[in-house]
């Protein structure tokens, strides 16, 4: 199916869910919401951020600390995400500056990740068409301990920065981004890799540990929780284009849901990515139990990944050509 | 080929802050009202061929429903990826009521 096919089908899938007329109220921007969720998170950032300066004098202290505060640190991707598809603020230029800060500070190009994201969604849990494919199957527990200790993640995006840097996309990703958009992509990957050679920079001529203990080593440490997070969106779902399908909705409760802005509904938010986080909520109780609602919750549904959706431990075969 | 007006659509057809679909001698315009003043573009993104009509109005702006593009009203130009080439726009006026567009040759 071509990329206009498919996007034709997805949109005729998503008005026999809900009609235009009926999904309309769900859509609507509001600044408030994304403010308080984004100042609340920088405001656990802070706090943990706390924790590792006074744990730092104390020993080994400080690794519990760090993991918690990488822990925080690794949230900013729900408003990296929110923010890529523009719908977490009403003020266009309140949401590009969040894009950027998240970006910068989870090592996502965020201009990049747009196009790429866009990919996803069109092509979500299609075998070597989705670039965002979790663990397509035949899955290994190996395999699912290399994506949550999240190394593919700085493969993929180290890949990406120095690529694009260097004015070269790879062929599976450049299917997702127009000629004239090549330039700015490597542009921003050069502004990137700018600001963390400034930072490499500073931290090697004064000594200062700040950089590493208070951004890089936390977020190396930490980000395998998000990645956990992501794992349940759709991994073991079905491995097909059908939105009833092929992600889960998962229960669980309001401390999670305000870290991960919501996305806990992922079945109403690939049913409708124009609906903003903070209206997922009422759109799951409108269509919920159209999609694919699960009882469970993150830790039980890594539980059933772990148990009822691997092949072995080992790989079986090469990943697919997604993720790149 | 000449320019001639349009009927596209009662007012009060359209609710501030919204799209609605037309179709004027088979080509398909959308038409978007904010603040009382309306606009017209053709209906199709340019990025993944989704109708604009099924989008969302934020100002004078419209998103795509599919990847959340965004296009100006005014100007038809592209605000964001993961569109980047503009839409048709057309002009637009209103009389008794009733918006009509601006369009060659139907």
């Amino acid at each position: 199916m071509s990329e206009l096919d498919a996007n034709a089908d997805l949109l005729k899938r998503q008005r026999e869910i809900i009609s235009r007329q009926d999904l309309k109220p769900f859509t609507k921007r509001r600044n408030v919401p994304g403010l308080l969720y984004f100042f609340g998170l920088l405001g656990c950032i802070g706090a943990s951020g706390y924790l590792v300066y006074i744990a730092e004098p104390h020993g080994w202290w400080i690794w519990p600390a760090m993991l918690l505060h990488g822990i925080m640190l690794g949230h900013l991707f729900a408003p990296l995400h929110e923010t890529s598809h523009g719908t977490a603020f009403r003020t266009r230029w309140i949401n590009e500056s969040v894009l950027w800060f998240c970006g910068i500070v989870t090592i996502w190009p965020p201009l990049y990740f747009r196009y790429d994201h866009a990919g996803h969604h069109t092509y979500a849990q299609v075998a070597g068409k989705d670039p965002e494919f979790v663990l397509p199957a035949p899955r290994s527990i190996l395999g699912y301990i290399y994506y949550v200790s999240a190394i593919h993640l700085w493969i993929k995006n180290g890949g990406w920065l120095f690529r694009h840097a260097l004015g070269y996309m790879h062929p599976f990703n450049r299917q997702f981004v127009p000629d004239e958009e090549l330039p700015r992509i490597y542009m921003e990957a050069r502004i990137m890799l700018a600001i963390y050679a400034a930072l490499a920079v500073f931290t090697i001529s004064t000594g200062s540990m700040v950089v590493l203990t208070y951004w890089l080593i936390p977020t190396l440490i930490g980000v395998p929780v998000a990645r956990m997070l992501r794992v349940a969106d759709h991994t073991g779902c079905d491995e097909k284009a059908d939105l009833r399908s092929y992600a889960r909705t998962v229960t669980t409760d309001f401390i999670t849901r305000f870290f991960c802005w919501n996305m806990s509904y992922h079945c109403e938010h690939h049913l409708a990515p124009s609906v903003p986080f903070h209206q997922l909520p009422e759109l799951h109780k409108a269509v919920g139990q159209e999609m694919n609602p699960v009882e469970k919750g993150y830790i039980a549904i890594q539980w059933e990944i772990l148990t009822k959706h691997m092949s072995g431990f080992w790989p079986s075969r090469k990943p697919s050509s997604s993720e790149k | 080929m000449t320019d001639e007006w349009q009927f596209a659509i009662e007012v009060n057809e359209i609710e501030d802050e919204d799209v609605m679909p037309v179709d004027i001698g088979g080509r398909e315009i959308a038409i978007y009202r904010y603040n009382n003043k309306f606009y017209a573009t053709s209906d199709k993104c340019t990025h993944g061929d989704a109708y604009l009509s099924e989008g969302v109005v934020v100002g004078e702006v419209i998103e795509c429903p599919l990847h959340q593009g965004r296009f100006c009203l005014k100007t038809g130009k592209a605000l964001s990826a993961p569109v980047s080439a503009p839409i048709e726009t057309f002009e637009v006026k209103l009389e008794d009521g009733k918006v009509f567009v601006k369009l060659a040759g139907i």
